[in-house]
């Protein structure tokens, strides 16, 4: 079976496993169609779609599906800003509330262009500089004009 | 209806509301400009900037960032040859060859005619479309809204490229999304598994942000990779005759005209934008020409149909989008959600429960086109500047926003959260050739699918009368129609490939 027949496979183990909760939603005595009719009306379209997809995926046979033999070198170079952007930022939504907008964007926009461009020590003061730039500028406009308060850092005092 | 028009422009003539539209449309000519900075990512970066003001000044910056946005990809397309948005994609055909051949004042300005006069065009039937489209959606009941939703799921379902059960695949996760929280019935809770923040469910907005921005950048960061310089640009001489550039183009009103239409027809269509317009008119030029072999050599026909067919599209999407509250494209997806922010309930009622907003939309649309032309005169050199911004720049830039954005909406982190799941699943999706159009527009109308649902069978439990009622019953029957004709279309896709091989 190829990827798109485990994906179907996957999905059909989750449709069956938010089937399996529709017996906790309550009912209603005063609707007779309880709240849980239409979910249901969904799984049960959303499975057949996932069966249609793992056949589909067996009717095609190895013949068709895609077999990229790409280096695992070259695979990971491609990738690489993908995973570090990732990587990056997960790191900058996990610390945003105990860092604070201010710091963590300043850190965020500094490190990942840093990262993402040519990582040498002379294009730091310049990644710092546009950090700097980024996170006062918009902290300045969302709060003094828009009054949005964006997080304040429960790590700072 | 012209004289609510009028009163509607005066509105938006008044400084505070026209500065935001000329600063929205500023804002949507730079990121149209920037290859990678698409105009969804656009809007959602003008979203927050949107929260604070009152309901026709933020929908009429939206406004101005999709005008601005659309002409603004031009400028990049003609003068460097690389698309500043898919939407001007064919403007790069015969655009950049013409600006080769010692012609780039011609070039652009071609195209930002030709984006003028597709926009104005378009929005004639923009304003008949959308109020007497809402006037006989009135007329529908449950039954006619449910059968509408679901034609409109089928044909994004199977209109999107690669597979039709991924297309309708992602439809249907979009709907399981909307069954989070509680239910828009009875309000009883589901599949919050003891999470407070998902009693009301998953925020409409940070999906979006998410689905658009995050994967799209994640995907240029692959593609291009993050070190990409954009080329230098050259020192252009733009000056031109704008008499003879607007002479030329009146010379071909076949073609302007005939790929106005297609804009728009492209537009109406839900969740096919003007990526699609443009090169489909494009196609559509070249075979009614009577000199086909002339196109992509640098002739002015090219142009003119690509750019005044993505502008049109524009108008094409609001008219769905305003008659009967279903997205032409991901940017009205974005506005209906801002709609929604503003205190606004997008659908039938729209126009004429929210007169001064919808036609304010209206005038704004025609205004906006206008302004762009005066915003391109000055600042041409600036956008074309701007293009040279690298991506490891503009990428963590951009998703600063997408995060003030999601967090700005209600002022939680949960948000945030949301917006970096649904972005990673985006981009899984993509990675795996599931459509992410569908899912937007299931999310969008999932609620809206099951209200009218339960009260169509609340009020007659006879599940036939679906398919009894004239318009439901009809507009059923195209949702399987159109199903089998992708199927077919698929198939024969899938032999042609065959034989090929």
């Amino acid at each position: 079976m190829g990827r798109d027949g485990w994906i179907g496979v996957g999905l059909l183990i989750f449709t069956g496993w938010l089937y399996t909760n529709l017996g906790k939603i309550p009912a209603n005595p005063l609707v007779p169609i309880g709240p849980a009719f239409y979910p249901r009306f969904l799984f049960l379209v959303t499975a057949l779609l996932s069966l249609a997809l793992v056949l589909q995926d067996l009717l095609a046979g190895k013949r068709e599906r895609r077999k990229e033999g790409i280096a695992f070198k070259s695979w990971l170079r491609s990738y690489r800003p993908t995973f570090l952007t990732f990587l990056v930022f997960g790191l900058y939504v996990l610390f945003l509330p105990q860092l604070g907008y201010l710091l963590s964007t300043i850190l965020f926009v500094t490190c990942l262009q840093w990262l993402l461009g040519e990582p040498h020590l002379r294009r730091l003061p310049g990644s710092l500089l546009i950090g700097v730039g980024t996170s006062v500028v918009t902290y300045s406009v969302f709060e003094k004009y828009l009054h949005v308060f964006l997080p304040r850092g429960t790590w700072l005092p | 209806m012209l004289e609510l028009i009028l009163q509607s422009a005066t509105s938006i003539l008044e400084p505070k509301i026209f500065l935001a539209m000329s600063a929205g449309i500023l804002a949507g000519l730079i990121g149209g400009a920037i290859p990678g900075i698409t105009i969804t990512m656009t809007v959602i970066l003008v979203l927050p900037f949107t929260f604070g003001m009152d309901p026709l000044q933020g929908i009429a910056t939206m406004i101005g960032v999709y005008v601005g946005g659309e002409s603004g990809g031009l400028v990049s397309a003609s003068l460097l040859g690389i698309p500043g948005t898919p939407s001007a994609i064919a403007t790069t055909f015969d655009g950049y060859p013409m600006a080769k051949k010692g012609e780039p004042g011609r070039a652009v300005w071609t195209g930002i005619w030709a984006s003028l006069l597709g926009g104005l065009l378009a929005g004639v039937p923009l304003v008949i479309g959308a109020t007497q489209l809402a006037r006989l959606a009135l007329k529908f009941g449950p039954w006619e809204y449910f059968s509408l939703f679901v034609l409109t799921l089928s044909v994004v379902g199977a209109l999107t490229e690669g597979s039709i059960i991924k297309g309708l695949l992602s439809g249907a996760f979009g709907l399981l999304i909307t069954t989070i929280g509680t239910d828009p019935i009875m309000s009883i809770p589901r599949f919050t598994f003891g999470l407070d923040f998902l009693q009301t469910g998953f925020a409409f907005l940070p999906i979006l942000i998410g689905l658009f921005a995050f994967s799209q950048l994640m995907q240029d960061l692959e593609t291009r990779g993050s070190r990409a310089e954009v080329q230098k640009t050259a020192k252009f001489d733009l000056a031109v005759s704008h008499l003879k550039v607007l002479k030329d183009i009146l010379s071909q009103p076949f073609n302007l005209i005939w790929s106005t239409l297609v804009g728009l027809w492209i537009g109406v269509l839900p969740a096919v934008g003007g990526s699609a317009a443009n090169i489909l008119a494009y196609d559509q030029a070249k075979k009614f020409s009577k000199h086909p072999e002339k196109f992509g050599t640098g002739i002015s026909a090219g142009i003119i149909a690509s750019e005044s067919s993505n502008n049109a599209n524009i108008g094409g999407s609001l008219i769905t989008m305003m008659a009967f509250g279903i997205p032409g494209d991901a940017v009205t997806a974005v506005m209906l959600g801002a709609l929604i922010i503003h205190g606004i309930q997008p659908g039938p009622l729209f126009v004429t429960s929210n007169i001064k907003v919808a036609y304010g939309m209206l005038a704004a649309y025609f205004i906006a086109h206008l302004v762009t032309v005066a915003i391109e005169a000055g600042c041409l050199r600036l956008f074309i500047r701007v293009v040279t911004v690298p991506l490891h720049t503009l990428v963590p830039i951009v998703l600063v926003f997408c995060v003030v954005g999601s967090y700005a909406l209600n002022n939680i982190m949960e948000n945030v959260y949301t917006f970096l799941i649904f972005g990673i699943l985006g981009y899984l999706m993509v990675k795996t050739g599931f459509p992410l159009a569908p899912m937007v527009l299931g999310v969008i109308l999932g609620d809206q699918i099951e209200i009218n649902l339960i009260r169509s069978i609340m009020t007659d439990s006879n599940p036939w009368l679906f398919l009894t009622r004239p318009i439901s019953g009809t507009l059923l029957v195209l949702a399987v129609l159109s199903f089998i004709l992708a199927i077919y279309q698929e198939r024969r896709h899938l032999k042609k490939g065959q034989s090929e091989a």
